[in-house]
């Protein structure tokens, strides 16, 4: 029964209390034209379901957030009746109708169809079901009605938002002191021969003996530097202990929107790229080249938030596991955390004792959320961000044979400042 | 909001509270029946149909109450009748979807036409209200209701 059929009965039954109450007979005649549509519509006969069409399509299915999707829906009455139906969509609280309502009524005659189209948006990422689309039908009073279709849920995905980046400069490959090695302005080292060019210092190293002896100049043989490197983006989701549950789902946003940068940026120049989620969340996507590849981290990233119980990792563990997909001489580790946790730490420092090269990406929260705090809040976070600055190198370089891109951390921050 | 279901919501005020301005005599009673209705008008322009079915039924009941103050049934009557059909016009308004406005149409309008006729009987071997309300001011009410249903369904036309 619908809402206004409950109150067609009670306000009825109320009359007629009152008529007999009162020994006012007259009044109960007031309730006839209350009751009489319950009587009319428990008469109507429930359609076959099979009689019905229905369909959801969905375009595109996966969009960046702040982008809408579009969702279709068609009805088609295959019965050669009349038909009053109510169409219901379930929706999560996070998604944005934009367009029309998810909720029509539609009359359809035999044999017509119905076709309506909504809009869908999100300001948080992830991944929500649109759905399940209920049909319902009603009796021409709407007083009563009856399930006659459920289809099925159906998954849409919202992508953290990706920014531009013309460039970033990457480290130095790390070099060891074996004959033969060079040291990169670009990731990874030359493999494959280019030519022999006169060295403008001796360091020792790919010396051609025969190019010297007939030039009686310096010659050393050049690599060409390999386009390919192994690179491991470490996110390390802090816990809501610090700034808590509000608070900390922005900066977790923010983080996961530069990992998403960062991973675009390293994909798109021809990288294999491997994504770990430390921290307060787990998550971990094996190496791969290309677009769908990325695509496929940015579901992952979709996914990421801050987990009431921060699960207890073994970083060691976690190192032997990516062993096998990173070379120690040419691979890059990106560590993105705010290093205010030890889980921040433990990754750094497993991997530098390790022997891979690398970046940290240290993240201030207390920047993050200073412009979403008011009053004296807002004063001690600023104070906060202002030690936090002050503290992290030293917090980062602490005890390890770590050289800290000055450059690279001020391109990340001018990328959060452009968007935060 | 469209400027012509504006126009509609505030010509069916009107409608109503002159009949209860005609046909009840004590002012108070006329002010509570004009609150009431004036609900029913606002959940209309929130989009509410559970708020317009609640106001709905505080206005029968209350209409109810008044028969042991031995108002005239017809009076009663009259009153539940056009709040019924002002709630059904404002909920299929509410839909805004012209084909459901026409196919409920050929379910309400031969309804409430036996229900008026019913009335009409009841007024014309009443003497009592004959006297309050000629049969001639009930007609012109009815014409009146029609015909701003018949703008209310041009103008979702245009809107669809």
């Amino acid at each position: 029964m619908t809402p206004k059929g409950f109150f067609l009965v009670f306000t009825g039954l109320v009359i007629l209390t009152v008529s007999i109450i009162l020994q006012k007979w007259f009044v109960s005649f007031l309730s006839i034209p209350l009751f009489l549509p319950v009587l009319l519509a428990i008469y109507q006969t429930p359609i076959d379901p099979s009689l019905l069409q229905v369909r959801r399509e969905i375009t595109p299915g996966t969009t960046f957030v702040g982008d809408t999707i579009r969702v279709k829906i068609a009805v088609k009455n295959l019965s050669g009746r009349d038909v009053l139906l109510e169409l219901k969509e379930k929706l999560p609280n996070n998604l944005k109708v934009d367009e029309k309502l998810p909720h029509v009524l539609i009359a359809l005659k035999p044999h017509q169809d119905f076709e309506f189209v909504y809009a869908l948006s999100s300001d948080l990422r992830g991944h929500f079901p649109v759905g399940p689309l209920e049909v319902w039908q009603l009796d021409p009073f709407l007083v009563t009605r009856r399930k006659v279709l459920e289809v099925p849920p159906e998954a849409v995905g919202f992508l953290p938002r990706i920014h531009r980046v013309s460039y970033l400069k990457m480290p130095y490959a790390r070099t060891t002191h074996m004959a033969g090695e060079v040291p990169s302005n670009t990731p990874g080292e030359g493999f494959e021969f280019q030519e022999v060019a006169e060295a403008h210092e001796l360091t020792g190293k790919r010396i051609n003996w025969k190019a010297v002896a007939k030039s009686r100049k310096p010659f050393v043989n050049t690599y060409r530097v390999e386009k390919s490197l192994e690179c491991l983006v470490v996110l390390d989701v802090p816990s809501n202990r610090l700034l808590g549950k509000e608070l900390t789902n922005v900066v977790v946003d923010k983080m996961v929107e530069l990992t998403a940068t960062l991973v675009n940026y390293l994909t798109k120049r021809g990288n294999r790229v491997s994504l770990l989620v430390t921290g307060s969340y787990r998550d971990w996507v094996r190496p791969g080249f290309g677009k769908r590849h990325m695509l496929r981290i940015l579901h992952s990233l979709a996914d990421v938030k801050c987990l009431e119980f921060q699960p207890l990792v073994d970083f060691s563990e976690v190192f032997q596991l990516t062993a096998p997909f990173l070379t120690k001489s040419g691979s890059l580790i990106f560590v993105v955390s705010a290093f205010t946790e030890p889980s921040g730490n433990g990754v750094l420092k497993e991997a530098v004792s390790r022997g891979y090269t690398v970046v940290p990406i240290a993240i201030n929260p207390f920047r993050i959320v200073e412009k979403y705090c008011k009053g004296e809040k807002k004063q001690v976070v600023s104070r906060l961000s202002e030690v936090w600055e002050k503290g992290i190198i030293g917090v980062i370089g602490s005890g390890r044979d770590l050289k800290i891109d000055f450059q690279l951390l001020r391109l990340v921050e001018a990328m959060l400042s452009a968007y935060t | 909001m469209h400027i012509r279901e504006l126009v509609t919501a505030i010509a069916i005020f009107s409608i109503v509270a002159l009949e209860t301005v005609v046909l009840v005599p004590s002012l108070v009673i006329q002010l509570i029946l004009i609150l009431i209705f004036t609900g029913t008008l606002i959940s209309y322009f929130s989009k509410s149909p559970l708020l317009l079915n609640v106001f709905t039924s505080a206005y029968c009941i209350f209409l109810a109450l008044l028969g042991a103050l031995n108002y005239p049934a017809g009076v009663l009557f009259a009153q539940i009748i056009t709040i019924l059909i002002i709630r059904d016009f404002f909920e299929i308004l509410m839909y805004s979807e012209v084909r459901g406005v026409y196919y409920l149409a050929r379910y309400y309008l031969p309804f409430y036409s036996v229900i008026i006729l019913i009335f009409y009987l009841w007024v014309s071997i009443s003497q009592e209200l004959s006297k309050r309300l000629p049969i001639q001011a009930i007609v012109v009410a009815t014409v009146g209701i029609a015909l701003i249903y018949i703008y209310a369904v041009r103008c979702l036309r245009r809107l669809d």
